[in-house]
């Protein structure tokens, strides 16, 4: 584990714009289906710093998933590289790869995922308890978190308990309970209603304003969109363009794609 | 919380936890009753011979295994029995006197069939004729209708000490035991006989014979009934004549027809008195605690032999000693054993590999339907290793839960079959019998059986939840949730 990678992902949260959290350069990746090479992710190159609340859109097959995937270590590239808090992933091996995600990235996937036979405080202290904390932390940034998603009454409940929308805030509260230097989310509200979206995407934008917490959205949803302050747009695996609004404009401005 | 999470999912689906358990439940059960009968049988046929014959372990001259005769016996040291009952693990010590003769009975035959006591017997057929009156219709008339028949055969003699022939008092099936107190007319009985009493010419010449206990088919085939004499004739001791009138006392099925066919049993003074061998034995037999450990006691008991010297060497010497095991004693037996219980491994293996399969099904199971959220706990940072540990801990939890209730239920089963044997009849019984064998389902209740089945059990879920480990090491987790 790369040690000042933990240390500045563990650093206070707050708007420090100046800090580069994320660098991808050139990214590549090609899949192989019989004779035909596909490029899902192309020469992508782009910048994410701290405090950023960046959507990814595109068409379904534009290459969000891939590059998502990319970016959170979960897949290696063909070509190119994504660097972390400054640490390259290409350079480390599949078992420092899963050591730098739990500390360095929080993820929210589609489909909520947490671990059914755990109740919510369980399913947010677990990536903790992977980290080591002790029991009363975990216990108070439990309790802090669940609270910050506003599910403190439903903290001993068990997900299958809880609407979605609950759980995809619990799912939120997992991903921050390590300290990431960011949280990568895909299609977070592909399957909430749209109160529950428009719930969910108020948590995360407070976090994001108040905590300077990092998001990075793959979506095609417009409401998330709407509530971005950059926007980047895949086609084809290219980034077809990279949109940064003003803050005071983000949550009524639809996408410019260049 | 990982054992917290192996437990909670191993509930996710309870019914096949349960079925999975109760398939290591029945394979545990079953296993144990095949065990438990294999070894029962087994042990109760070799109890029967080292009980009745060898000893668990026994300490004689080195020579004697290999010429089993009186010359190769040792004097009675009371000092060595001494040192002998104090080594840890022995419980009894029984110095034994041991021999070949040949036992005859006559038998005489009236024509009204009764057949007159042998001793009284004897002195009809001297009487003389002018002794006996006309009208006399007891001894004289029925001494001329008689018929005689002679018949002798092989006896195995085996001289006790009073405890060792106490403790036969269970085989016994007519008559009653040897009194060895020294001046009783042994003769007499001394309570109530199943075969009736002894009168008092037998009585008188008893006062001149020894004592002795028949095994059944041996009585069987030399005609000899309770109170009868039974004539000894052999070699004794450094080449002097051994003859000895005997009285049966009383008839012992020893569960073996071979020992039936030839066992005698004699008190250890009345065949000391027999082979002319005064203060001789040719083996001390160790009663081991239950369950110990014969080799390490052999070596215990052969160091202690060794500060004592046979009656024929001038120094102690431990080379002069053995002290072999009922394994070294009878090792046909504990070869034919090891044959049979190959054999049955072919149907533990069967139930081994039912056991697998079950284990093999959930925890392939188990890992497939789960692959997306492995997935998922991998990306979020759990490594492989902590995952693996997990499931690997949830096949050997359901395992485990069926091993234990297995076990649960074994243990009492086991117990109440061992002390209700179940008894065979017809054919089974003769063909049980013409093997050596007690003619019933014996259980065995040694701890090795159930304990057995927790570590093959363990193992075997150990080595089937090997496949989900290997998927679990080559799990990546954009293609498990891509799967998912």
């Amino acid at each position: 584990m790369n040690t000042a990678a933990r240390s500045s992902a563990a650093a206070p949260s707050g708007h420090t714009h100046a800090e580069l959290v994320l660098e991808t350069v050139n990214l590549d990746r090609t899949f192989q289906n019989g004779p035909e090479r596909i490029h899902a992710v192309s020469d992508v190159s782009f910048r994410v710093q701290r405090g950023e609340f960046t959507a990814i859109v595109g068409p379904s097959g534009s290459g969000k998933t891939t590059l998502l995937n990319l970016l959170g270590g979960l897949d290696s590239p063909s070509d190119g590289h994504v660097r972390i808090l400054g640490t390259d992933l290409s350079a480390l091996k599949a078992s420092e790869r899963v050591d730098f995600r739990l500390h360095n990235i929080g993820f929210v996937f589609q489909a909520y995922n947490l671990i059914p036979v755990l109740s919510a405080r369980e399913n947010v202290e677990f990536t903790m308890l992977l980290q080591g904390v002790d029991a009363s932390e975990r216990h108070r940034r439990s309790s802090e978190l669940l609270e910050a998603v506003g599910l403190s009454s439903e903290a001993e409940r068990r997900p299958t308990k809880l609407s979605g929308g609950q759980q995809q805030r619990v799912a939120v509260a997992r991903a921050l309970a390590s300290k990431p230097a960011f949280v990568l989310a895909d299609e977070p509200t592909a399957n909430l209603d749209s109160t529950s979206a428009s719930a969910l995407l108020d948590i995360m934008a407070r976090l994001n304003e108040r905590e300077g917490t990092t998001f990075l959205f793959s979506t095609h949803d417009q409401r998330v969109i709407d509530r971005a302050r950059r926007v980047v747009t895949l086609v084809d695996g290219r980034i077809d363009s990279d949109d940064r609004r003003d803050p005071d404009t983000a949550g009524t401005a639809k996408t410019n794609p260049a | 919380m990982l054992l917290r999470l192996a437990w909670r999912n191993l509930w996710r689906n309870p019914r096949r936890t349960l079925i999975t358990a109760a398939s290591v439940f029945f394979a545990v059960v079953l296993a144990t009753f095949m065990s438990s009968v294999q070894e029962g049988v087994w042990d109760n046929m070799i109890d029967n011979l080292v009980s009745l014959q060898t000893g668990q372990l026994r300490l004689e001259r080195a020579n004697y295994r290999e010429e089993q005769v009186l010359d190769n016996g040792f004097e009675a040291q009371d000092a060595l029995l001494a040192d002998l009952r104090s080594i840890d693990g022995i419980t009894g010590v029984h110095p034994r006197l041991e021999g070949v003769v040949l036992a005859s009975h006559t038998r005489y035959t009236t024509a009204d069939n009764t057949t007159p006591d042998s001793t009284a017997r004897d002195a009809l057929a001297e009487a003389p004729a002018a002794a006996r009156t006309p009208g006399d219709r007891t001894p004289a008339v029925r001494a001329e209708a008689r018929t005689r028949e002679d018949r002798t055969r092989i006896g195995l003699i085996q001289g006790l000490d009073a405890k060792a022939l106490a403790l036969r008092v269970d085989r016994l099936v007519a008559g009653r035991m040897p009194d060895l107190s020294a001046d009783v007319d042994k003769t007499q009985p001394q309570g109530a006989s199943p075969e009736g009493q002894l009168d008092a010419a037998q009585a008188r010449g008893a006062r001149r014979t020894g004592q002795a206990l028949l095994g059944k088919e041996l009585a069987e085939y030399l005609r000899a009934d309770l109170g009868d004499t039974v004539v000894l004739l052999g070699q004794g001791y450094r080449g002097a004549i051994a003859a000895q009138l005997v009285v049966v006392l009383g008839l012992v099925d020893l569960g073996n027809p071979e020992l039936n066919r030839a066992t005698i049993y004699l008190p250890l003074a009345d065949a000391q008195r027999l082979f002319a061998a005064s203060g001789l034995w040719t083996g001390v037999v160790l009663e081991p605690e239950p369950y110990s450990n014969l080799d390490a006691l052999s070596a215990e008991v052969r160091r202690v032999a060794s500060a004592y010297a046979p009656l024929d060497q001038l120094e102690a010497d431990a080379a002069l000693w053995a002290s072999p095991t009922w394994a070294d004693m009878l090792p046909e037996i504990q070869q034919a054993r090891e044959a049979d219980e190959g054999g049955s491994i072919l149907v533990l293996i069967i139930l081994y590999l039912l056991i697998g399969f079950g284990i093999l099904g959930t925890v392939l199971m188990m890992t497939l339907e789960r692959r997306y959220e492995f997935g998922v706990l991998v990306a979020v940072g759990m490594r492989r290793s902590r995952l693996a540990a997990m499931v690997l801990l949830e096949g050997l939890s359901v395992s485990l839960i069926g091993a234990v209730v297995g076990l649960a239920a074994s243990i009492p089963l086991i117990h109440y079959m061992a002390a209700n044997p179940i008894p065979l009849e017809g054919s089974l019984a003769e063909t049980y019998e013409q093997y050596g064998f007690d003619p019933v389902f014996a259980f065995s209740t040694a701890p090795d059986i159930f304990w057995r089945q927790f570590i093959t059990v363990a193992l075997i879920a150990m080595v089937v939840s090997a496949y989900p480990l290997y998927r679990i090491g080559k799990l990546e987790p954009v293609e498990a949730m891509r799967a998912g």
